[in-house]
C-alpha cells in the first residue's frame, strides 16, 4: 500500500547521525562558559543543601534534644516519601509509555529512567529518619521500635517493595543504555579514560540481532516488573497509614491515591525535565509541542481521577458524618486551609483546567508553571494526609515546620536534583538508539492531495 | 509475531456480509427470540405476582431490605458499563481494532441498561408510585427526596441511557443509509426515516466526526458517574461494611470487569450466529482479553486492598462483614475466588487461550458468575450483622424467576435489535480497511497503520 523509501534505514546509522553528543560535551564545546558555570554552581548549591540536611538530621534531631519533636520528623519523612514516590512514578511513567507503544516516547524514556537513580541514596535516609521517631505509630501501637524490622511491621515491607521497585528501574536504565554506551565506547579515542570507562559499561554489547532481541525481551519483562513493583511499593507506602487503626488513616483509598499521586507528580517532573533538557540540547528539537500536548492530556486524565478519589474520600466522611471521622476531615480544612487550597489547585485545578486548553498545554512556560503547581499541590497533599491525624494529640503549634525541618525538606529536593546533575555527566539523557528507532518507524505519505502520517505497528513487547 | 490482518474484502462483500442479519431471517433467529421471550414473559408474570403479594414475595425481610432486585440492578448496570466504555475509550485511544466491536458493544449497553433500569422499579414495592424517583419540579418539597439513593439511581440511569442511545444512534446513521439502498418495502421506509436523509457528503462526515468527538469525551464521565452513584448507594450509608470511601471506584472497576466479560460473551455469540469469522478475529478476543486481564488485576487490587485493610486494623466496625464472608457466605466467596480470580488469571495470561474464541466465552461466563456473586457479598452480609445469618435470607422461586427474566429480557432485546441494525458497523469497518496495510521490506512484510487524527 505504501512506498518503501525511508522505511527501515538502519537504526544504528540514524543513531550515529543524530547530532547529540553527551550533554556536558555540548556545554563544554560552547564558546561561552556561562551554562557550565551555572551547572557547576547548581551542583555546589545542591551539595551544600544535602550536607546541611545531614547536619540537621544528626546534629539537631538525632544527637540533640529533639528526638521526639513531631514537626521535625513529619516534615522530613513526608518530603522523603514525596521524592521516593516521584522518582518511582517517573520510571513507571516510562514503563507505561513503553507498554502502550506511545510513538512519541523515545526521547523521553531515558530522562524518566534516570529518576530511579535517586533510589541509590535517597531511601538510605529512611531508616535514619524513622529510627527514633515515636509519633507515627503512637496512635496504633504501644511502642514504635517494636514494629521496626518485624515481618508484619511497615518498615520491612517498605524496604522490600521500594528496594525491588528501584532495582527494576536501575536494571531497565542500565540495559536500555547499553547500546548508547557502546556508541560512546566506539567514539572515544583509543587509550582514553572514556574508552576504558564505556568499554566496561557497554560490557558485551556488539549490536547483533540476537542481542537486540534479548534486549527487547528483557525490556518487556522489566516493564511489566516495574509497573507491578511501582503499584506494590506505593500501595505499601499507603498501607503504612491505611493499616494503622487511626481515624482518617484507616482509609481504603490511601493506597490507590498514593499510586495516582506519584504518577501525577511524575508527569509534572517529566514536563520540567523535558524543558530543561531542551534548553541544554538547544536547537535539536527532540521535544516539541507534541510532547507537551500529550503529557498535558495525560495530566488532565490523572488529575480528574485524582479528584475523583479525593472527592469520594471527602464525600463519604461528609455524608456519613460519623463524629470521629468527620472531625479529622474538618481539622484538615480548618487548621490547614492554605495547604488544602494549594492541594486542590495543584492536584486538580492546574493540571485539569490549565491543561484542558491546547494552546496553554503546548506552551513550555505555561506547562512548566502548571507542573510546578502540581508539585506544590502534591507536597501539600502528603503533609495533609499525614499530619492532621496528629493534630488533636499534639496541637497545631507543635506540628508547624521548624527551620531544621525546612532545611531537610530542601536537602532532600537537592538530592534529587543532584542525582540528575551527576547522571548526565556519564549517561546520554536522550537515548540515541531510541531516537534512531523512532525515525525509522514514522513517515509522511502522500495519498491523493493529502499527507498522512504512516507508522510501523509495534509488536507487543513480549512477542519479540 | 504480528497480529494477523483481515483478509482483504471488497466493499460489496462487506456490505452483503454485514447486512445479512437484516436481510435474511432463519428459523434459528425465531427460536432464540422465542426462548428469550418466554423466559422474559415468565419473569414478567412473576413480577405481577410480586405486585399482588408485596416485596415479601422475594424473601426480603429485616434487616435485609435489599436483596436480589438490587443485586440484579448493580449487576446489570455493571454489564451496561463496559459496552460504551470499550467503544468510547478505544475511539479516544485510536485503537484500530475497535471497529469490528463498537456497534455490538454499544448495543450491549443499551439493552443491559434497559434491564438495569427495570430493577429500581421492581424494588420500590409500591411500583405504581415509580415517578417519585424522578427529579421533577419540587417547589413544595413534597415527594422527591434528594438524599435518597433511588433518586440518584433514576437520574444516573436516565442520563446514561439517553447519552448511550444518542451515541449508538449517531454511529448508525451512515449504516441506515446503506440499508435504505439495499432494502425494499416497509424496511426501506423505516431506514429512510432512520437515516435522517444521510447522503454521505464531505460536510456530513465532518459533522459526524465532530459529534463523535464531543460524545466520546462526554460519555466517559457519564459512565463513571453511573457506577459511582451505584457505589454511593452503599458507601454513603453508615452501615459498617458499606461505609467505605473506596466503594465508588471499586464499583466502577467491578462494573468494567463484568462488562468486559459480557463483551466476550456477546462477541462469541454474534460471531457464531451471524458467521462473522472474517470480521471478528482472534486478535479481537486477544485484545479484549488483555483489557480484561488488566481490569481483573485492578479489581483484585481494590477488592483485596479493602478487605486487607479492614482485617489488619481489627476495628470491630470494619471486620464484621469479613466475619460473615468467611462464615455464612463462604460458598459465595469461594465462587468469587474461583471464577473471578483463579479462572481468569490462569487463562488470560496465555496468548493462545486469549486467541481461542470458545475459551474466551468461558472466561466471560466465569467472570460474570463471579461478579454476580460479588454483588451478593456486597449487598447481603453487611446489613445482616449480628442479627441474621445466611439461613435468614435464601433466594426463593420469585427472586430466581425475576433474575432469569432479566436475562430473558436482555436476550430478547438484543436478538430483536440484531434484526434491525448491522451488528458490526459497516462504515467503521470499511474505514479501518483503508488504514492498515502491509509494507514489504526486502523479503519480509510488516504491518503499518495510518495514524488517526486526534479527537477534537
Amino acid at each position: 500500500m505504501f512506498d518503501n523509501d525511508n522505511i527501515l534505514t538502519s537504526p544504528r546509522s540514524i543513531a550515529l547521525s543524530v547530532d547529540a553528543s553527551s550533554p556536558l560535551q555540548l556545554v563544554l564545546d560552547e564558546p561561552q562558559q556561562s551554562r557550565l558555570t551555572k551547572l557547576r554552581l547548581m551542583t555546589l548549591i545542591c551539595v551544600g543543601l544535602v550536607l546541611a540536611a545531614g547536619v540537621a538530621i544528626y546534629g539537631y534531631a538525632y544527637f540533640g534534644h529533639h528526638r521526639n519533636d513531631p514537626s521535625f520528623w513529619h516534615i522530613s519523612l513526608v518530603s522523603l516519601l514525596f521524592w521516593i514516590g516521584l522518582s518511582q512514578g517517573m520510571v513507571a511513567l516510562s514503563a507505561l509509555l513503553r507498554i502502550t507503544h506511545a510513538s512519541w516516547r523515545y526521547p523521553l524514556n531515558r530522562l524518566l529512567d534516570i529518576g530511579s537513580l535517586f533510589g541509590l541514596w535517597g531511601p538510605l535516609l529512611l531508616p535514619v529518619l524513622v529510627i527514633t521517631r515515636r509519633q507515627i505509630y503512637a496512635l496504633g501501637s504501644s511502642d514504635y521500635r517494636d514494629n521496626v524490622w518485624r515481618l508484619s511491621g511497615p518498615i520491612f515491607w517498605d524496604a522490600l517493595t521500594i528496594g525491588t521497585a528501584f532495582l527494576a528501574g536501575w536494571m531497565l536504565l542500565y540495559l536500555t543504555s547499553l547500546p548508547d554506551f557502546a556508541i560512546l565506547r566506539d567514539r572515544a579515542g583509543e587509550g582514553s579514560k572514556e574508552k576504558k570507562f564505556y568499554t566496561r559499561l557497554a560490557w558485551f554489547w556488539r549490536g547483533s540481532e540476537h542481542q537486540w532481541r534479548v534486549l527487547r525481551r528483557a525490556e518487556g519483562v522489566l516493564v511489566v516488573g516495574i509497573l507491578t513493583t511501582f503499584v506494590g511499593s506505593q500501595t505499601v507506602l499507603g498501607w503504612d497509614f491505611q493499616l494503622a487503626a487511626a481515624r482518617n488513616w484507616d482509609s481504603s483509598i490511601f493506597a490507590p491515591l498514593y499510586t495516582l499521586s506519584s504518577l501525577l507528580g511524575a508527569l509534572a517532573l517529566a514536563v520540567l525535565l523535558m524543558t530543561i533538557a531542551n534548553r541544554i540540547l538547544r536547537g535539536r528539537g527532540f521535544f516539541n509541542s507534541e510532547h507537551y500536548n500529550n503529557l498535558g492530556r495525560f495530566m488532565v486524565a490523572i488529575g480528574l481521577v485524582w479528584f475523583y478519589f479525593r472527592f469520594c474520600d471527602y464525600l463519604t466522611a461528609w455524608y456519613g458524618h460519623l463524629p470521629e471521622e468527620w472531625l479529622i476531615q474538618q481539622s484538615r480544612t480548618s487548621t490547614f486551609p492554605v495547604l488544602v487550597l494549594l492541594m486542590i489547585i495543584g492536584c486538580f485545578g492546574a493540571p485539569v483546567f490549565g491543561n484542558m486548553i491546547p494552546a496553554i498545554r503546548k506552551q513550555p512556560w505555561a506547562s512548566c508553571t502548571i507542573s510546578l503547581l502540581v508539585l506544590v499541590g502534591l507536597a501539600a497533599q502528603r503533609y495533609l494526609d499525614t499530619v492532621p491525624t496528629f493534630a488533636p494529640r499534639y496541637g497545631t503549634q507543635a506540628l508547624l515546620p521548624t527551620l531544621p525541618a525546612i532545611v531537610v525538606f530542601f536537602g532532600i529536593a537537592a538530592m534529587f536534583i543532584l542525582t540528575y546533575l551527576l547522571a548526565i555527566r556519564y549517561i546520554p539523557i536522550i537515548s540515541w538508539w531510541g531516537i534512531g528507532k523512532s525515525q525509522t518507524r514514522i513517515a509522511q505519505r502522500k495519498m491523493g492531495n493529502t499527507i498522512v502520517t504512516v507508522m510501523v505497528e509495534d509488536p507487543p513487547l513480549w512477542e519479540t | 509475531m504480528y497480529d494477523e490482518l483481515p483478509v482483504p474484502l471488497t466493499a460489496a462483500q462487506v456490505n452483503t456480509d454485514l447486512t445479512r442479519n437484516i436481510t435474511q431471517t432463519g428459523w434459528l433467529w425465531w427460536a432464540i427470540l422465542g426462548l428469550f421471550g418466554s423466559v422474559f414473559g415468565w419473569g414478567a408474570l412473576v413480577f405481577a405476582y410480586q405486585i399482588y403479594n408485596g416485596m415479601g414475595a422475594y424473601g426480603n425481610n429485616r434487616p435485609i431490605y435489599w436483596a436480589l432486585p438490587i443485586i440484579n440492578f448493580v449487576f446489570w448496570a455493571g454489564v451496561a458499563l463496559s459496552g460504551t466504555m470499550i467503544s468510547a475509550i478505544l475511539r479516544l485511544l485510536h485503537a484500530g481494532w475497535r471497529r469490528s466491536l463498537t456497534r455490538m458493544t454499544e448495543t450491549l449497553t443499551v439493552c443491559a441498561l434497559a434491564v438495569a433500569g427495570v430493577f429500581p422499579l421492581l424494588h420500590i414495592g409500591r411500583n405504581w408510585t415509580f415517578f417519585w424517583m424522578l427529579a421533577y419540579p419540587n417547589e413544595r418539597q413534597l415527594w422527591p427526596n434528594y438524599k435518597s439513593p433511588l433518586l440518584w439511581d433514576a437520574t444516573a440511569i436516565s442520563v446514561y441511557l439517553t447519552t448511550s442511545v444518542i451515541f449508538w444512534y449517531s454511529g448508525l446513521i451512515p449504516d441506515f443509509a446503506i440499508l435504505r439502498e439495499r432494502t425494499q418495502g416497509w424496511r426501506r421506509t423505516l431506514y429512510t426515516v432512520l437515516c435522517l436523509g444521510w447522503r454521505g457528503t464531505d460536510r456530513e462526515w465532518r459533522r459526524l466526526k465532530v459529534l463523535f468527538g464531543i460524545l466520546t469525551v462526554m460519555i466517559i464521565p457519564v459512565f463513571v458517574s453511573l457506577h459511582t452513584i451505584v457505589g454511593w448507594d452503599f458507601g454513603m450509608s453508615i452501615v459498617p461494611g458499606w461505609h467505605s470511601n473506596i466503594f465508588a471506584p471499586y464499583f466502577v472497576c467491578g462494573a468494567l470487569y463484568s462488562g468486559c466479560g459480557a463483551v466476550l460473551i456477546i462477541m462469541y455469540c454474534v460471531r457464531r450466529s451471524f458467521h462473522l469469522e472474517q470480521y471478528i478475529l482472534p486478535k479481537h478476543f486477544d485484545n479484549i482479553g488483555k483489557v480484561l486481564f488488566s481490569i481483573s488485576l485492578l479489581w483484585f487490587y481494590f477488592f483485596a486492598g479493602d478487605a486487607w485493610s479492614d482485617w489488619f486494623s481489627r476495628d470491630p466496625s470494619h471486620i464484621n462483614w469479613l466475619y460473615f464472608m468467611f462464615h455464612g457466605y463462604k460458598w459465595v466467596l469461594a465462587l468469587i475466588l474461583v471464577f473471578g480470580i483463579l479462572v481468569p488469571f490462569s487463562m488470560l495470561a496465555f496468548g493462545k487461550v486469549r486467541r481461542t474464541p470458545w475459551l474466551m466465552l468461558l472466561v466471560g461466563i466465569s467472570v460474570n458468575i463471579a461478579m454476580f456473586s460479588e454483588r451478593v457479598t456486597v449487598v447481603i452480609p453487611a446489613p445482616s450483622r449480628n442479627i441474621l445469618t445466611w439461613g435468614n435470607y435464601t433466594p426463593n422461586w420469585v427472586g430466581i424467576s425475576v433474575t432469569a427474566g432479566a436475562i430473558g429480557l436482555f436476550g430478547f432485546l438484543y436478538t430483536l435489535l440484531s434484526k434491525f441494525i448491522p451488528i458490526v458497523s459497516i462504515w467503521e469497518f470499511r474505514e479501518g480497511d483503508h488504514a492498515e496495510g502491509l509494507e514489504r521490506v526486502g523479503g519480509g512484510e510488516m504491518p503499518v497503520v495510518i495514524r488517526e487524527e486526534a479527537i477534537g
